[in-house]
Protein backbone atom coordinates (compact mmCIF):
# COMPACT_ATOMS: atom_id res chain seq x y z
CA UNK A 1 0.00 0.00 0.00
CA UNK A 2 1.45 3.31 -1.04
CA UNK A 3 1.48 6.16 1.41
CA UNK A 4 0.84 9.26 -0.58
CA UNK A 5 2.44 12.52 0.44
CA UNK A 6 0.09 14.33 2.74
CA UNK A 7 -1.25 17.80 2.20
CA UNK A 8 -0.98 19.97 4.18
CA UNK A 9 2.22 18.71 5.84
CA UNK A 10 1.63 17.60 9.39
CA UNK A 11 3.33 19.48 12.15
CA UNK A 12 5.05 16.87 14.24
CA UNK A 13 3.77 18.18 17.55
CA UNK A 14 0.28 16.72 16.93
CA UNK A 15 1.67 13.20 16.97
CA UNK A 16 1.62 12.75 20.78
CA UNK A 17 -2.07 13.68 20.80
CA UNK A 18 -2.80 11.14 18.09
CA UNK A 19 -1.06 8.43 20.08
CA UNK A 20 -2.95 9.42 23.21
CA UNK A 21 -6.24 9.31 21.27
CA UNK A 22 -5.25 5.86 20.04
CA UNK A 23 -4.57 4.82 23.62
CA UNK A 24 -7.98 6.10 24.79
CA UNK A 25 -9.52 4.04 22.01
CA UNK A 26 -7.69 0.96 23.28
CA UNK A 27 -9.09 1.64 26.76
CA UNK A 28 -12.60 1.90 25.29
CA UNK A 29 -12.04 -1.53 23.72
CA UNK A 30 -10.89 -2.84 27.09
CA UNK A 31 -14.01 -1.51 28.85
CA UNK A 32 -16.20 -3.17 26.25
CA UNK A 33 -14.38 -6.48 26.60
CA UNK A 34 -14.53 -6.35 30.40
CA UNK A 35 -18.27 -5.69 30.24
CA UNK A 36 -18.74 -8.88 28.21
CA UNK A 37 -16.61 -10.90 30.62
CA UNK A 38 -18.26 -9.53 33.75
CA UNK A 39 -21.69 -10.21 32.30
CA UNK A 40 -20.69 -13.77 31.41
CA UNK A 41 -19.44 -14.32 34.94
CA UNK A 42 -22.64 -12.88 36.40
CA UNK A 43 -24.91 -14.94 34.16
CA UNK A 44 -23.20 -18.24 34.92
CA UNK A 45 -22.95 -17.58 38.68
CA UNK A 46 -26.53 -16.38 38.96
CA UNK A 47 -27.64 -19.50 37.13
CA UNK A 48 -25.95 -21.71 39.70
CA UNK A 49 -27.96 -19.87 42.36
CA UNK A 50 -31.22 -20.29 40.41
CA UNK A 51 -30.58 -24.00 39.84
CA UNK A 52 -30.01 -24.44 43.54
CA UNK A 53 -33.32 -22.68 44.31
CA UNK A 54 -35.11 -24.92 41.86
CA UNK A 55 -33.51 -27.98 43.42
CA UNK A 56 -34.72 -26.99 46.90
CA UNK A 57 -38.23 -26.27 45.56
CA UNK A 58 -38.34 -29.68 43.95
CA UNK A 59 -37.60 -31.28 47.33
CA UNK A 60 -33.99 -32.09 46.64
CA UNK A 61 -34.72 -33.39 43.17
CA UNK A 62 -32.16 -32.64 40.49
CA UNK A 63 -32.40 -29.28 38.77
CA UNK A 64 -32.55 -29.46 35.01
CA UNK A 65 -29.85 -28.74 32.48
CA UNK A 66 -26.59 -27.49 33.95
CA UNK A 67 -24.91 -27.67 30.57
CA UNK A 68 -26.66 -24.85 28.76
CA UNK A 69 -26.18 -22.16 31.40
CA UNK A 70 -22.47 -22.94 31.58
CA UNK A 71 -22.36 -22.61 27.81
CA UNK A 72 -23.99 -19.17 27.84
CA UNK A 73 -21.39 -17.90 30.31
CA UNK A 74 -18.60 -19.26 28.14
CA UNK A 75 -20.10 -17.56 25.06
CA UNK A 76 -19.99 -14.20 26.90
CA UNK A 77 -16.41 -14.64 28.08
CA UNK A 78 -15.24 -15.75 24.62
CA UNK A 79 -16.96 -12.67 23.19
CA UNK A 80 -14.98 -10.54 25.63
CA UNK A 81 -11.68 -12.17 24.70
CA UNK A 82 -12.41 -11.75 20.99
CA UNK A 83 -13.25 -8.08 21.55
CA UNK A 84 -10.03 -7.52 23.48
CA UNK A 85 -7.98 -9.24 20.77
CA UNK A 86 -9.58 -7.14 18.03
CA UNK A 87 -8.93 -3.97 20.04
CA UNK A 88 -5.27 -4.72 20.73
CA UNK A 89 -4.61 -5.73 17.10
CA UNK A 90 -6.22 -2.54 15.84
CA UNK A 91 -4.33 -0.45 18.40
CA UNK A 92 -0.97 -1.76 17.17
CA UNK A 93 -2.01 -1.33 13.54
CA UNK A 94 -3.17 2.24 14.12
CA UNK A 95 0.04 3.04 16.01
CA UNK A 96 2.08 2.16 12.96
CA UNK A 97 -0.20 4.19 10.73
CA UNK A 98 0.13 7.24 13.00
CA UNK A 99 3.91 6.91 12.87
CA UNK A 100 3.72 6.68 9.06
CA UNK A 101 1.56 9.78 8.96
CA UNK A 102 -1.33 8.13 7.14
CA UNK A 103 -4.21 6.87 9.27
CA UNK A 104 -6.53 4.39 7.58
CA UNK A 105 -9.96 4.16 9.21
CA UNK A 106 -10.45 0.40 9.18
CA UNK A 107 -13.83 -1.08 9.95
CA UNK A 108 -12.91 -4.74 10.43
CA UNK A 109 -12.57 -4.66 14.25
CA UNK A 110 -16.02 -3.08 14.42
CA UNK A 111 -17.41 -5.72 12.08
CA UNK A 112 -15.99 -8.34 14.46
CA UNK A 113 -17.58 -6.66 17.47
CA UNK A 114 -20.96 -6.25 15.77
CA UNK A 115 -20.99 -9.93 14.79
CA UNK A 116 -19.94 -10.94 18.31
CA UNK A 117 -22.73 -8.81 19.75
CA UNK A 118 -25.32 -10.39 17.44
CA UNK A 119 -24.08 -13.89 18.31
CA UNK A 120 -24.28 -13.17 22.04
CA UNK A 121 -27.76 -11.66 21.70
CA UNK A 122 -29.06 -14.64 19.71
CA UNK A 123 -27.46 -17.10 22.14
CA UNK A 124 -29.06 -15.34 25.11
CA UNK A 125 -32.47 -15.25 23.43
CA UNK A 126 -32.21 -18.97 22.64
CA UNK A 127 -31.22 -19.56 26.25
CA UNK A 128 -34.21 -17.64 27.60
CA UNK A 129 -36.61 -19.45 25.26
CA UNK A 130 -35.21 -22.90 26.07
CA UNK A 131 -35.28 -22.04 29.76
CA UNK A 132 -39.03 -21.37 29.73
CA UNK A 133 -39.59 -24.78 28.19
CA UNK A 134 -37.95 -26.57 31.07
CA UNK A 135 -39.16 -24.55 34.04
CA UNK B 1 -4.36 6.25 -11.16
CA UNK B 2 -7.83 4.97 -11.93
CA UNK B 3 -8.94 2.58 -9.20
CA UNK B 4 -10.73 -0.55 -10.35
CA UNK B 5 -14.42 -0.19 -9.66
CA UNK B 6 -15.22 -3.87 -9.11
CA UNK B 7 -16.86 -5.40 -6.08
CA UNK B 8 -13.47 -5.81 -4.47
CA UNK B 9 -12.74 -2.11 -4.51
CA UNK B 10 -16.25 -1.34 -3.27
CA UNK B 11 -15.75 -3.79 -0.40
CA UNK B 12 -12.40 -2.14 0.34
CA UNK B 13 -14.07 1.26 0.50
CA UNK B 14 -16.85 -0.12 2.68
CA UNK B 15 -14.35 -1.67 5.09
CA UNK B 16 -12.04 1.32 4.98
CA UNK B 17 -9.00 -0.47 3.58
CA UNK B 18 -7.11 0.33 0.42
CA UNK B 19 -5.33 3.56 -0.45
CA UNK B 20 -6.61 6.71 1.22
CA UNK B 21 -6.99 9.75 -1.04
CA UNK B 22 -4.43 12.39 -0.27
CA UNK B 23 -7.02 15.10 0.27
CA UNK B 24 -9.08 13.12 2.81
CA UNK B 25 -10.11 14.95 5.95
CA UNK B 26 -11.58 18.37 6.61
CA UNK B 27 -8.41 20.21 5.69
CA UNK B 28 -7.07 20.72 9.19
CA UNK B 29 -4.19 18.33 8.71
CA UNK B 30 -3.56 14.65 9.18
CA UNK B 31 -3.39 14.89 12.96
CA UNK B 32 -6.95 16.25 13.25
CA UNK B 33 -8.24 13.67 10.75
CA UNK B 34 -6.66 10.83 12.74
CA UNK B 35 -8.15 12.05 16.00
CA UNK B 36 -11.57 12.47 14.36
CA UNK B 37 -11.51 8.83 13.27
CA UNK B 38 -10.33 7.58 16.65
CA UNK B 39 -13.07 9.59 18.38
CA UNK B 40 -15.59 8.06 15.97
CA UNK B 41 -14.39 4.58 16.95
CA UNK B 42 -14.74 5.38 20.65
CA UNK B 43 -18.24 6.68 20.08
CA UNK B 44 -19.15 3.42 18.37
CA UNK B 45 -17.74 1.47 21.31
CA UNK B 46 -19.81 3.55 23.72
CA UNK B 47 -22.98 2.76 21.76
CA UNK B 48 -21.94 -0.88 21.85
CA UNK B 49 -21.69 -0.83 25.64
CA UNK B 50 -25.14 0.73 25.78
CA UNK B 51 -26.44 -2.14 23.62
CA UNK B 52 -24.75 -4.61 25.94
CA UNK B 53 -26.44 -2.93 28.90
CA UNK B 54 -29.83 -3.50 27.25
CA UNK B 55 -28.98 -7.19 26.88
CA UNK B 56 -27.93 -7.36 30.55
CA UNK B 57 -31.15 -5.72 31.74
CA UNK B 58 -33.08 -8.20 29.60
CA UNK B 59 -31.41 -11.06 31.40
CA UNK B 60 -32.04 -9.46 34.79
CA UNK B 61 -35.74 -8.88 34.06
CA UNK B 62 -36.07 -12.51 33.09
CA UNK B 63 -34.25 -14.10 36.01
CA UNK B 64 -34.96 -11.80 38.94
CA UNK B 65 -38.64 -12.73 38.66
CA UNK B 66 -37.81 -16.17 39.98
CA UNK B 67 -36.05 -14.66 42.98
CA UNK B 68 -38.97 -12.26 43.60
CA UNK B 69 -41.42 -15.17 43.64
CA UNK B 70 -39.21 -16.96 46.10
CA UNK B 71 -38.94 -13.98 48.44
CA UNK B 72 -42.72 -13.51 48.37
CA UNK B 73 -43.17 -17.20 49.14
CA UNK B 74 -44.99 -17.90 45.92
CA UNK B 75 -44.12 -20.93 43.85
CA UNK B 76 -42.12 -19.95 40.77
CA UNK B 77 -44.55 -20.44 37.92
CA UNK B 78 -42.06 -20.03 35.13
CA UNK B 79 -43.73 -16.87 33.88
CA UNK B 80 -42.39 -14.63 36.62
CA UNK B 81 -39.61 -13.10 34.62
CA UNK B 82 -41.94 -12.15 31.77
CA UNK B 83 -39.94 -13.49 28.87
CA UNK B 84 -41.59 -11.25 26.32
CA UNK B 85 -40.14 -8.21 28.07
CA UNK B 86 -36.76 -9.88 28.37
CA UNK B 87 -36.67 -10.95 24.74
CA UNK B 88 -37.71 -7.47 23.58
CA UNK B 89 -34.86 -5.93 25.59
CA UNK B 90 -32.26 -8.36 24.24
CA UNK B 91 -33.57 -7.84 20.71
CA UNK B 92 -33.41 -4.05 21.00
CA UNK B 93 -29.80 -4.44 22.16
CA UNK B 94 -28.99 -6.35 18.97
CA UNK B 95 -30.77 -3.80 16.77
CA UNK B 96 -28.92 -0.96 18.51
CA UNK B 97 -25.58 -2.72 17.90
CA UNK B 98 -26.22 -2.98 14.17
CA UNK B 99 -27.49 0.58 13.83
CA UNK B 100 -24.51 1.97 15.70
CA UNK B 101 -22.25 0.21 13.22
CA UNK B 102 -24.17 1.91 10.40
CA UNK B 103 -23.70 5.19 12.26
CA UNK B 104 -19.95 4.57 12.40
CA UNK B 105 -19.72 3.98 8.63
CA UNK B 106 -21.77 7.10 7.89
CA UNK B 107 -19.76 9.29 10.22
CA UNK B 108 -16.51 7.91 8.81
CA UNK B 109 -17.49 9.08 5.35
CA UNK B 110 -18.37 12.48 6.78
CA UNK B 111 -14.94 12.73 8.42
CA UNK B 112 -13.20 11.98 5.13
CA UNK B 113 -15.27 14.69 3.47
CA UNK B 114 -14.59 18.41 3.51
CA UNK B 115 -17.06 19.42 6.24
CA UNK B 116 -17.70 17.91 9.64
CA UNK B 117 -21.28 17.84 10.83
CA UNK B 118 -23.12 15.90 13.44
CA UNK B 119 -26.03 13.61 12.70
CA UNK B 120 -28.48 14.68 15.37
CA UNK B 121 -31.46 12.87 13.83
CA UNK B 122 -29.59 9.57 13.65
CA UNK B 123 -28.23 9.90 17.16
CA UNK B 124 -31.65 10.75 18.57
CA UNK B 125 -33.11 7.74 16.74
CA UNK B 126 -30.49 5.48 18.32
CA UNK B 127 -31.23 7.05 21.67
CA UNK B 128 -34.93 6.34 21.06
CA UNK B 129 -34.15 2.66 20.73
CA UNK B 130 -32.28 2.85 23.99
CA UNK B 131 -35.32 4.67 25.38
CA UNK B 132 -37.34 1.55 24.64
CA UNK B 133 -35.67 0.18 27.74
CA UNK B 134 -37.50 2.72 29.92
CA UNK B 135 -40.93 2.11 28.40
CA UNK B 136 -40.57 -1.67 28.46
CA UNK B 137 -39.39 -1.79 32.06
CA UNK B 138 -42.15 0.64 33.10
CA UNK B 139 -44.83 -1.54 31.48
CA UNK B 140 -43.26 -4.56 33.10
CA UNK B 141 -43.33 -2.97 36.55
CA UNK B 142 -46.94 -1.79 36.12
CA UNK B 143 -48.05 -5.26 35.06
CA UNK B 144 -46.30 -7.19 37.80
CA UNK B 145 -47.00 -4.61 40.52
Amino acid sequence: MTVEPQSPPRPDETRPREHLANERTLLAWARTAITFIALGFGVSRFDVFLRQLRKVDNGGGGGAGAGFSAAIGIVFVLAGLLTATAGVTRYLEARGQIEDGRYEPRAWPLVVLTCVMCAVGLALMAYLVVDVARS
Amino acid sequence: MSPETGWRRRLEIALGSGPVPADAGRGAGEGVRTRDHLANTRTFLSWMRLALTLVAVGYAVDKLGVVTARVQDRPPSGEEGDRTTALALVLSGGVLANLSFARFLLQRRVIEGPALRSRALLDVTLMGIAGVIGVIVLLFLLRTG
